[in-house]
């Protein structure tokens, strides 16, 4: 919430006059929202990845390079990949990477 | 999806109907105005652009449109008359019939933008064959090479900003295997989601992109993308061309036109006899050692950058990805290509590879796939671009 509210705040100090405020307004609300879900998704995430490793070390056939590599990624699941779900995983890459540029 | 479907005229977006409630953007936060929405899966390529047309809470195909990549600005003298609607600027086909009277300036080169108001002019025509009424709000999906990097993806959304409302940047490979994806067949036995476990190699005109899918969103570790494909395969041709028959006088148009017919990988195939005109003479040149060497070159580019993306994949389903591996772009036309390569994965002795042709549609799969991720996408995950 608080990198939406400074967001907010640059934006707002870019953004000409003359751009309507519900407009503004909208984009905020959206960004927020993203937020909100990069956060939920995290929640979920963590357990999820720290059981993955666990099972993953456990495992000695496997070399420790493939081990680090798959406790990066989220195993691919019986169920049918929703494609959102798969951008959502695009997105957190990009934002972890300008993250790190930053 | 049948080509027919396909194929229905752009002008059917007029027909658009309202979001569904079950669709994703009928979830969005409220409108500020009534425009109508369309969905744009486009596959901005290096030297053909495809985009499929669609609009929300539907999964029909509202146009298809397959557009060169080129812009044709009329030179100054033309004569009143010459170009239809004594138009300034041409696109596409338009602007390769007209060459004598134009400018052509390619908007991209190895997949990424070269000449922004290009660029900004091809977007603009984009957006018209979309949206001919010019007042829809316009979500595009964008498919950008593997691994482009941060400046590439912003020129791209600079020259969309005014154009498009709402965009996506999603890397091609990916976008072929969920367009490439049977979507009907899902769920049935024998049928293996693309998207769960394969490679794609999309061989386009300015790179080749080798993408591990496996079942997430590919990292950059999973992509690999080579500035080395159609156009560079058209300089080699062209430059072994020009050392056995000098003075030729072939276009880069020609020569791609050449390769197109005549392309593929292997042994030396002779004699392909190309029949050409040069100098208002029509001459009959030998081109098959010149066309197999070129074409080579390509498998020499691609096959490490295979079997590095192969090394990197998760063990646990690598004979089932070593049978998932589709060629798909412009490159799977060349003649060979997918027994070659799997015949040096085999000789490698890599367990029972299986190598693809992704088929007629693979000018379109990225484009499909744009749609669907267009579709699918959430309201929160498009990008504004702000004028």
């Amino acid at each position: 919430m608080a990198e939406a509210g400074r967001l907010e705040i640059v934006l707002r100090d870019q953004i000409s006059t003359g751009f309507s405020e519900e407009a503004l307004q909208e984009i905020f609300q959206a960004e927020q929202r993203r937020v909100i879900d990069a956060l939920m998704l995290a929640e979920v995430l963590g357990p999820l990845l720290t059981e993955h490793l666990a099972a993953a070390t456990s495992d000695q056939a496997r070399t420790p390079a493939a081990v680090a590599r798959s406790s990066q990624r989220p195993a691919a699941t019986g169920r049918q990949l929703a494609i959102a779900d798969l951008i959502e995983g695009m997105l957190m890459q990009e934002r972890t990477t300008r993250g790190h540029a930053a | 999806m049948n080509s027919s479907t396909l194929e229905k005229s752009v002008e059917k977006t007029e027909k658009v109907t309202a979001p569904a409630a079950s669709s994703p953007a009928a979830s969005a936060a409220p409108r500020r105005t009534d425009r109508k929405s369309v969905l744009v899966g486009f596959d901005l390529g290096t030297n053909k652009s495809c985009l499929l047309i669609g609009t929300p809470g539907s999964n029909d195909i509202a146009g298809s449109k397959i557009v060169p990549t080129v812009v044709g600005y009329v030179r100054d003298g033309i004569v009143d008359g010459i170009i239809a609607g004594n138009a300034s600027i041409l696109y596409g086909d338009e602007a390769l019939r007209n060459v004598l009277h134009v400018n052509l300036v390619a908007p991209l080169d190895r997949g990424v933008i070269k000449h922004r108001d290009a660029a900004r002019d091809f977007l603009q025509h984009v957006r018209s064959l979309a949206d001919p009424s010019g007042s829809a709000e316009i979500r595009a999906v964008v498919g950008i090479p593997a691994n482009a990097d941060e400046q590439a993806r912003e020129d791209i959304r600079q020259c969309a900003t005014g154009i498009f409302d709402r965009i996506l940047l999603i890397p091609e490979p990916f976008l072929a295997a969920l367009g490439y994806r049977d979507d009907s067949r899902l769920g049935q036995p024998g049928y293996v989601d693309p998207v769960t476990n394969s490679l794609f190699i999309d061989i386009g005109g300015g790179t080749s992109d080798i993408c591990l899918v496996q079942g997430y969103f590919p990292t950059p570790d999973d992509q690999i993308s080579i500035a080395f494909a159609g156009d560079a395969i058209d300089e080699l041709m062209q430059q072994d061309i020009d050392r056995v028959y000098p003075n030729n006088g072939l276009t880069h148009l020609r020569i791609r036109e050449i390769k197109e017919n005549h392309a593929y990988v292997g042994s030396i195939r002779k004699p392909i006899d190309v029949k050409v005109i040069m100098g208002g003479k029509a001459h009959t040149l030998e081109l098959g050692e010149v066309i197999g060497r070129s074409c080579n070159t390509l498998i020499d580019k691609i096959y490490p950058a295979l079997t590095t993306l192969i090394g990197r994949a998760s063990s646990d389903g690598i004979v089932t990805l070593l049978q998932n591996i589709v060629i798909t772009g412009g490159g799977s036309q060349i003649k060979g290509i997918d027994t070659v390569l799997q015949k040096k994965l085999t000789d490698d002795s890599y367990e029972s590879p299986k190598i693809r042709l992704a088929g007629q549609d693979y000018k379109r799969y990225v484009a499909l796939g744009a749609l669907k991720a267009a579709r699918a996408a959430r309201e929160n995950q498009w990008q504004y671009l702000l004028a």
